[in-house]
């Protein structure tokens, strides 16, 4: 593309040049910003679906926004002075969409603009005379900086030689157009041979690396080899584009300083530490290793030994081989990292004196007036004999009879409480207020399609709510199951097993609760349901 | 051995009428259940029973997503089938079903937890119960096994705000993965799970290699089983590594997960605990007078849940219960013996004693990594000079006294001689 001065643009024949330039790096963005877009909103995975519609059916452009939204510096200074309107206009809206729009905002794009922020602090644009396309290719920039060490992250391999592709060819005309300037390569200008040779190493890792490699090795093994050539001295270094392998490999050291200072931007910038600040090489020394950690504790020399080949090779091996410099070596577990799946956790500090004495729960039981303990219910099982008359006793009326005689005496001890636990809707006695025409087509639906008995309670059994359902299942019907199986099938007891048949034994409860214990007491009903009977 | 303990016990009457669906095994009916034989044995006039208050979102969101915590608030079972996405990635649908009064369930439970955390924050009571709670596999965006709400990592995250560190022991025979994958990278928690490992038995992880990362590296303790350990291993195991933990964690409060499922003959566990052996750790942890959280988890044989969690609050209240259950509306689910206690099972045991005992010796030396490295001062700091008195007139003169002796001899204040020239009268 036509290479573009940097401060003239007074005069007419750079006019449209900056034209073209001005669109293709528009293009440029917005393909980076709609990349960037897609894995914030994956990464979230909140389904949000694209492109985003309006109420009234208008598409919404999130780049324009995004664009206009960061020119006013941001989300929050938009809202704080009320401006949602203005840009509702200049994205050619109606002004009364503009509280949608600020919805659209932070659901899609906040979260986007604080990373680029974050990202931009350290990258400032300070000429003027560019503002005007400052704002859009050093919005470029940013994006694209940040996108890089972003997406290194994520380990998409294609997307990252796109982006790095991307990145090389605009910071490459960003470069020449810094170059022109003379400016020193402090701020904006290190970062650019550096995110570009990133890129070059990027783009070329495929097939230059292992060529690379092998003449580092041979470097390596015997230094002073005259097939080497001359390298120049190491001050040299950084103002030479050509292919040589040192140039290659100098590039690669670059690369590798730059995840590792982007890993420690990550370090400090990561929700996920909350608020502690610790760079990463604390994690080096001090820890016993069962495994290897993360950096080899050599990496942080590989700056400063510059000439030193081996520590290259090791720095090179490890950044290129693997991809992402980040595999322990012990058997790593699928813990999901990052703010999605680990909690909070802040620093210990000494509690603070708030009584949230609302949130306590609500006292039950014993009752707010009376505090005694009352010992002697505790602990108490079943007697050995009861009081009953002994032609009775232990039967099934026997029973029945000491079950309502400890129902009555809780009900006596607990008063409202009793209600409050749903001590009423307990027990054998639910089935009293159900019909025996009710009875015989809940245990038909059971047997035959309990799914749909579920669905359609509420039409197939009007007047009762689902709760009384669940109730009579469990107080009524489970009960007369294990009846059942206590009895006929003792050695194959599983009240849970809802596909069980079962027969039944008896009548229903609700006839021989009516009757006295004088008349018959047992009516022998043919069990016409039973499957085996086991002695 | 302090006096009584108080113990404060959290159940709400609403749970009894929740209900997973047909065929599914979770039924919150079981604390219904259990709640019943408590009170049969009247075990509620020796403890203070809470209602507690339902969560609101807010205070799930303190863990989960706030996404997560409006989808369930939205969701019933008529209008799921609009959202098939949100319900695949919620995990929602299979093991995790919608039903109805889904999110008034999970504010119980969370809020008994959440509840009984700031009763001990507040040393209200010196033992908080809710067996409503400990679903520990719910994670930060999604449900799982049964669980949609992480009340545990709530309740904890409670319990840090008083407390510098707080201990996580789980006995439920599912490995406690949304607990330690919460706190993973904090040692201001420390989980320890029991678990059954192997065989794809869900949720699949908890290896022994799992200690946890960066700042959380060594305080994530796993202790993978195999299928039928009895109870003299189990016990003799727990005892030797809580015991450890707590001298070498030194904890400010105690979270267990008391889940049933680890007992013999349950319905999708497989082990071959018996009641007593169960309930032999709750009696383990209490002794250590630490404020303790109790809450229950997995179980899926209703009676033996109950049987179970009645006897541990029996334990935790000092009470030896009657094997003998008293009549009650759910007596018939205790046939055909009626009684309290049931035996260990008899699957074969596939821990062998080798097997025990490495994963032992890999737990206790990992163990001792942590000894050196607090990240919270545990001791106070001893004072920086300490030397003892020596009086040298007490000295016996007929020995001779040694070199290190004679290196910590302190010329007296009121000496007039120098070195051995002191020849006073005395």
């Amino acid at each position: 593309m036509a290479g573009c001065s940097g401060s003239n643009f007074s005069s007419g024949p750079y006019i449209d040049v900056r034209v073209e330039y001005l669109n293709e790096c528009e293009n440029r963005l917005k393909k980076l910003f709609r990349q960037a877009l897609l894995f914030f909103l994956e990464e979230e995975a909140n389904g949000k679906p694209l492109p985003v519609i309006l109420g009234n059916g208008k598409k919404v452009n999130l780049f324009k926004l995004f664009v206009f939204v960061c020119e006013i510096d941001g989300f929050d200074s938009v809202s704080w002075n009320g401006l949602w309107e203005l840009v509702a206009e200049k994205l050619g809206l109606d002004s009364s969409v503009s509280p949608t729009l600020r919805l659209v905002y932070s659901k899609y794009l906040n979260r986007l603009e604080k990373w680029v922020m974050e990202n931009s602090r350290k990258v400032k644009l300070e000429d003027p005379v560019v503002r005007k396309i400052g704002s859009y290719v050093g919005l470029l920039h940013e994006l694209g900086f940040g996108l890089k060490s972003f997406l290194e992250n994520g380990k998409r391999q294609k997307r990252n030689r796109a982006v790095a592709l991307g990145c090389k060819n605009i910071e490459e005309s960003h470069h020449r157009k810094k170059l022109r300037h003379d400016n020193n390569n402090e701020g904006v200008g290190t970062s650019c041979p550096v995110v570009s040779d990133a890129s070059v190493v990027c783009l070329e890792q495929q097939v230059d690396i292992p060529e690379m490699l092998k003449w580092l090795t041979s470097v390596a093994i015997s230094p002073h080899d005259p097939s080497i050539g001359v390298i120049p001295h190491s001050w040299k270094w950084k103002k030479f584009t050509g292919k040589e392998y040192y140039i290659q490999v100098i590039k690669a050291k670059n690369a590798l300083l730059l995840q590792r200072h982007n890993a420690a931007v990550r370090f400090t910038y990561s929700p996920l530490m909350g608020n502690l600040t610790v760079h990463p090489s604390m994690y080096d020394d001090q820890r016993p290793s069962l495994g290897s950690l993360r950096y080899s504790t050599r990496n942080p020399k590989v700056s400063k030994h510059q000439s030193s080949g081996r520590e290259v090779i090791a720095g090179t091996c490890r950044a290129t081989g693997l991809q992402v410099p980040k595999q322990p070596q012990f058997p790593r577990r699928n813990v999901g990292v990052g703010p999605r799946y680990q909690a909070v956790v802040d620093e210990w500090t000494e509690p603070g004196l708030e009584s949230d004495s609302k949130w306590l729960g609500t006292r039950v039981w014993p009752p707010l007036e009376n505090n005694e303990a009352v010992e002697d219910l505790v602990g108490k099982g079943r007697a050995k004999s009861c009081s009953c008359d002994t032609l009775i006793s232990n039967s099934v009326e026997c029973i029945r009879f000491h079950i309502a005689e400890n129902r009555m005496e809780l009900r006596r001890d607990l008063g409202d409480v009793f209600f409050h636990w749903r001590f009423n809707q307990m027990g054998e006695e639910v089935s009293l207020r159900w019909t025996e025409r009710e009875e015989k087509k809940f245990k038909m639906m059971m047997i035959s399609n309990p799914k749909s008995l579920w669905k359609n309670a509420a039409r197939l059994f009007r007047g009762k709510n689902r709760e009384e359902l669940v109730h009579y299942y469990f107080n009524v019907f489970l009960i007369n199951r294990r009846r059942y199986q206590n009895r006929v099938t003792p050695r194959h007891i599983d009240s849970d097993d809802d596909s069980e048949s079962f027969g039944s034994v008896g009548p229903s409860y609700g006839r021989s609760a009516v009757t006295s214990p004088d008349s018959d007491i047992m009516i022998c009903s043919q069990n016409s349901q039973c499957g085996e009977v086991i002695d | 051995m302090r006096s009584k303990d108080k113990i404060s016990y959290f159940y709400d009457g609403d749970v009894g009428s929740v209900y997973f669906g047909p065929n599914h095994p979770m039924k919150p009916h079981r604390l219904c259940m259990t709640h019943h034989l408590i009170l049969a044995y009247g075990l509620h006039s020796k403890m203070e029973v809470y209602r507690p208050h339902k969560a609101y979102p807010i205070e799930m969101a303190q863990f989960h997503s706030p996404d997560y915590v409006e989808f369930l608030q939205r969701i019933n079972p008529e209008n799921q089938n609009l959202f098939p996405n949100e319900m695949a990635r919620y995990n929602l649908g299979e093991d995790c079903p919608v039903f109805e009064d889904l999110f008034e369930f999970c504010q119980i439970y969370a809020g008994g937890t959440i509840d009984a955390a700031r009763r001990l924050n507040n040393k209200l009571c010196d033992i908080a119960i809710n067996w409503a709670g400990g679903l520990h596999h719910a994670k930060k965006c999604d449900a799982s096994g049964f669980c949609y709400i992480n009340d545990l990592v709530l309740g904890i995250l409670e319990l840090l705000k008083h407390h510098p560190r707080v201990l996580y022991i789980d006995i439920d025979v599912h490995h406690g993965d949304g607990v330690e994958e919460a706190f993973y990278f904090t040692d201001r928690v420390m989980t320890v799970s029991f678990h059954k490992f192997g065989d794809k038995f869900f949720p699949g992880t908890g290896d022994v290699k799992e200690i946890g990362e960066r700042e959380g590296k060594f305080y994530a303790i796993n202790v993978p089983l195999k299928d039928g350990i009895d109870d003299s291993s189990f016990n003799r195991l727990f005892r030797t590594i809580i015991s450890k933990v707590v001298e070498i964690y030194q904890p400010g409060a105690i979270v267990l997960q008391c889940g049933a499922d680890s007992l013999a003959r349950d319905r999708l566990g497989c082990f071959n605990l018996s009641i007593d052996g169960h309930a032999e750790c709750v009696k383990f942890v209490k002794k250590f007078n630490i404020p303790l959280l109790v809450t229950g988890g997995g179980g899926y044989t209703k009676e033996n849940v109950a049987r179970c969690w009645t006897v541990e609050t029996g334990i935790l209240l000092d009470t030896e219960l009657p094997n003998e259950i008293p009549e009650n509306d759910y007596i018939k689910y205790f046939a055909p013996d009626f009684s309290l206690k049931i035996p260990g099972g008899h699957i074969e045991n596939l821990n062998t004693k080798s097997y025990i005992s490495s994963i032992k010796v890999q737990i206790l030396e990992n163990l001792r990594y942590i000894q050196h490295a607090p990240s919270v001062q545990m001791q106070e700091v001893p004072p920086d000079f300490y030397i003892p008195d020596f009086d040298e007139d007490e000295q016996n003169r007929d020995v001779r006294v040694d070199q290190r002796s004679r290196d910590k001899q302190i010329q007296r204040d009121d000496e007039y001689f120098d070195g051995d020239n002191d020849h006073d009268a005395s």
